[in-house]
C-alpha cells in the first residue's frame, strides 16, 4: 500500500519504515511519526470532539496505541494513514459516545436535523463544526451537501447507515449511494490534486 | 460495460465505502473480507476509498501536534517498556543564556578588536613602517581536556574523535593572531598588496581564534552540565586481581579503594558500580560522593553474566592533577571518530542481560553493563536525543586499556542505550539492543 509519487503529506512509504521500527520498539521512530503526522491527527481529532482537551488525550492514547499495536500492522491489509487515522478515530468516537452518554450519535443529529427544544445547542454545535472543517480545510466541504452530510456522520461522528437514514429521513439505499458517491468524489479530489 | 456488470460495480462500491467508513455490521464485514481476500479489484476500491479518506485527513498540512502531547506519550511509552535510559536535562535555561551572551561579547570583543586594528594601528610590521597590526588577544574559557584520562586495567575502551586539546591553543599555530597570519612579506614591492594580505591573514586568525573560543565555550559547557565521562572497566576476579594497581585495591577482589579511587578522581563526585567479585552477577557496590545515591537492586544473577560495566560520571572538573596522582596507570585512551546516525534504530531486546546496574538519575548517572561480545560482533554505545536522533558514542574495542574516558554533550540528550553491532559499529543501531530489565527503572522490559 506504499503510494509514491505523492506530495509529502500522503507519501506512506516513510511511514511504513516508522511503523516497523515502531514495532521493533524504537521511540526514536515513534517520535518521527508524530513529527510527521501528530498535527493532522490532533486537527482531525478537533474535528471529532472539538477544541476541546479530550482532543489532546486522544491524541496521547492514539499514539501510545500505535506503540502498543504496530507489530501487528499488515501494509497488505490497509495504508499506514488509514491505520493511524482509524486508530485515532475510534478512540475519539468512543470518547464522543462516552461524553454524549444517553444521546447516541444519531439522536444527537436527529436533535439537529429537527429542530427541536433540546436541539438549540446541538445546531449550534452542529454549525461550528461546519464552520471549522471549513477552517480545517476539509476535503468534505468540496461535496455537495447531501454527501457530506451522510460522511461526516459516519466518519466524524460514528452514526451507523441506519440512524444516518433516520436523521436524515431518507430511504437506507440513498444513504448507501450518497456515501458511495461521495467516497467517489473524495477520491476523484485526491486524484485532481496530483494532476 | 453492460447492467449487470455496472450494478456488480456499483454494489462493489456501496460495500467498500461501507467498508472504510466502518458501517457493515458483523456479518456483512465477514462476508465483505472474505470477498475482499479473494478480489483483487475489490481490494483496489477499498484502497482508493481509503485514500480518499487520507486526504481528506492528511492531505492539508496542518500546525505541529503540541510538544506536551508528546512529552505524555513518551512517558506513557517508557512505562510501557521503551529501552531508553532517561537523562535528567542536564543544561538549565539560564546557562544556555549565559553562554550565548557569552559568545555574543566574545565575538563582539573580536570584532572590536579588529575594528581597533584597522583604526588605531599600534605596532608596526617590520619593513613597512606604515602599517601596523594590534596584538590585542581575547581572553577565553578555561581549557578543558577530558580526552587524557585512560587507566590501563581492563578490557573495554570507548572510541572517541579526537578533539585538539584547547590548551595555550586559542592564539598558537599558524592562524594565531601574532603568528604567521601577521608576517609580511619584507619582499614585497606593493604596499597596498601587503596590506590586504596582513589584513586577510588577520581575518584568518580572528576566524581560527574565534572557532577556538567557541569550542572552548562549548567544552566549559558540558563539564558543569552532568554527565561527562564514561568509564568502561572489566570486574571480573582475574582481571581485577591482574590489571588493577595494588593501591586501588583493599584485597583481591574488594574494590572498594578502586571505587573511591575512581571517585576521587572524578573530582568527589563520581559513583560508579563494580562487582565484589566476579561471578557473582550483578551484585552492586555503589559509591557515590554526591550525596545521591541510588543504588540499584540487583537482578539474579543467574540471569546475567557481567564482564564489564559502563559508568556514566556526573563530574565537576576533574583536576588532571587529582586523577594521576592517584592512578599510575593513566595513559592516553584511543580516539577514533565517532559514527553519527540519523535516526534510531534499536530492537527489543534478545539478550536477556540487564544493562543497568546502578542509577543515581537525579545526579544523571547511570552503570549499565557490558557483556562480552561474540567475535563477530561490538557493543556500540549510543545517545539519544530529544528529537528522537541517536548518534554514536564509540565503540566498545578489546583493548589493554579498561577505562577510558569519552565525553559526549548531554544538552539535548535524553537516552543512552547499547546494541551488539558489527565489527566496527555501524552508522546507526541496528543490532540487538543489549538489555532487558532495568532494575532502577522498572517496567522497562518490552513484552
Amino acid at each position: 500500500m506504499v503510494r509514491s509519487g505523492l506530495p509529502d503529506g500522503l507519501d506512506t512509504g516513510e511511514d511504513i519504515r516508522l511503523i516497523a521500527q515502531i514495532a521493533d520498539g524504537q521511540t526514536g521512530a515513534l517520535s518521527e511519526l508524530y513529527r510527521r503526522r501528530g498535527g493532522s491527527l490532533f486537527r482531525f481529532l478537533q474535528r471529532i470532539l472539538g477544541e476541546d482537551p479530550d482532543a489532546e488525550e486522544i491524541l496521547q492514547d492514539a499514539f501510545v496505541t500505535i506503540w502498543r499495536r504496530a507489530g501487528g500492522y499488515d501494509p497488505a491489509k490497509s495504508g499506514p494513514l488509514t491505520w493511524i487515522m482509524m486508530i485515532a478515530r475510534g478512540l475519539a468516537l468512543d470518547r464522543l459516545r462516552q461524553r454524549s452518554r444517553r444521546l447516541s450519535g444519531f439522536e444527537r443529529f436527529k436533535a439537529v436535523f429537527s429542530g427541536d427544544g433540546e436541539s438549540a445547542d446541538m445546531a449550534s454545535a452542529h454549525l461550528e463544526a461546519e464552520e471549522q472543517a471549513r477552517r480545517l480545510g476539509s476535503a468534505l466541504c468540496s461535496l455537495p451537501e447531501t454527501q457530506r452530510t451522510a460522511i461526516e456522520m459516519a466518519f466524524y461522528r460514528g452514526c451507523t447507515q441506519e440512524e444516518i437514514a433516520q436523521a436524515t429521513g431518507e430511504p437506507l439505499g440513498t444513504i448507501k449511494a450518497r456515501i458511495r458517491r461521495g467516497m467517489l468524489s473524495l477520491r476523484l479530489r485526491l486524484q485532481n490534486r496530483h494532476e | 460495460m453492460n447492467d449487470s456488470t455496472h450494478r456488480a460495480m456499483v454494489a462493489s462500491e456501496e460495500q467498500a465505502s461501507l467498508y472504510v467508513l466502518n458501517l457493515l455490521n458483523a456479518d456483512d464485514l465477514q462476508r465483505f473480507e472474505a470477498q475482499l481476500r479473494r478480489d483483487t479489484n475489490l481490494r483496489g476500491v477499498v484502497q482508493r476509498f481509503q485514500a480518499g479518506l487520507e486526504t481528506e485527513v492528511f492531505a492539508e498540512t496542518a500546525p505541529p501536534a503540541p510538544a506536551r502531547i508528546w512529552a505524555k506519550i513518551l512517558e506513557q511509552t517508557r512505562m510501557d517498556g521503551a529501552q531508553v535510559l532517561m537523562f535528567p536535562r542536564p543544561f538549565r535555561r539560564w546557562a544556555q543564556r549565559l553562554s550565548a551572551a557569552a559568545a555574543c561579547m566574545a565575538l563582539g570583543a573580536i570584532l572590536h578588536s579588529w575594528w581597533l586594528t584597522t583604526r588605531y594601528p599600534v605596532m608596526g610590521v617590520a619593513g613597512h613602517p606604515g602599517l601596523r597590526v594590534s596584538t590585542r588577544s581575547v581572553p577565553v574559557a578555561p581549557a578543558v581536556d577530558v580526552y587524557q584520562e585512560t587507566v590501563s586495567m581492563a578490557v573495554a575502551t570507548i572510541t572517541k574523535p579526537d578533539r585538539p586539546s584547547t590548551n595555550g591553543s586559542v592564539l598558537g599555530g599558524n592562524a594565531g593572531v601574532g603568528g604567521n597570519a601577521g608576517v609580511i612579506n619584507h619582499s614585497s614591492e606593493h604596499p597596498l598588496e601587503t596590506a590586504n594580505a596582513v589584513l586577510q591573514g588577520k581575518i584568518r586568525a580572528l576566524n581560527s581564534q574565534l572557532a577556538d573560543l567557541n569550542q572552548s565555550l562549548n567544552q566549559a559547557m558540558i563539564i558543569p552540565s552532568g554527565v561527562s565521562r564514561l568509564y568502561v572497566f572489566l570486574l571480573g576476579q582475574q582481571e581485577l586481581t591482574n590489571g588493577i594497581p595494588s593501591n586501588l585495591m583493599d584485597a583481591p577482589g574488594q574494590t572498594s579503594s578502586l571505587a573511591e579511587s575512581l571517585a576521587r578522581m572524578a573530582g568527589e563526585r563520581m559513583a560508579l558500580a563494580l562487582n565484589s567479585s566476579a561471578g557473582s552477577g550483578l551484585a552492586s557496590d555503589g559509591v557515590s560522593r554526591s550525596g545521591s545515591s541510588n543504588v540499584a537492586g540487583s537482578p539474579a544473577p543467574s540471569e546475567v553474566e557481567p564482564v564489564g560495566k559502563v559508568a556514566l560520571v556526573p563530574a565537576q572538573p576533574a583536576p588532571v592533577e587529582t586523577s594521576t596522582s592517584g592512578l599510575p596507570n593513566l595513559t592516553t585512551s584511543d580516539v577514533a571518530d565517532p559514527i553519527s546516525a540519523s535516526r534510531a534504530v534499536t530492537r527489543s531486546n534478545s539478550a536477556g542481560i540487564s544493562p543497568i546496574v546502578f542509577s543515581a538519575p537525579d545526579s544523571g548517572l547511570y552503570a549499565v553493563a557490558v557483556p562480552t561480545a561474540p567475535p563477530t560482533g561490538q557493543h556500540q554505545l549510543w545517545i539519544r536525543a530529544v528529537d528522537g536522533t541517536v548518534s554514536s558514542l564509540g565503540v566498545l574495542t578489546p583493548s589493554s586499556s579498561p577505562v577510558s574516558v569519552v565525553t559526549f554533550e548531554r544538552g539535548s540528550a535524553d537516552g543512552m542505550f547499547m546494541s551488539l553491532e558489527p565489527v566496527g559499529g555501524s552508522f546507526q543501531p541496528s543490532g540487538p539492543m543489549v538489555g532487558a530489565q532495568n532494575p532502577v527503572l522498572p517496567g522497562l522490559s518490552r513484552p
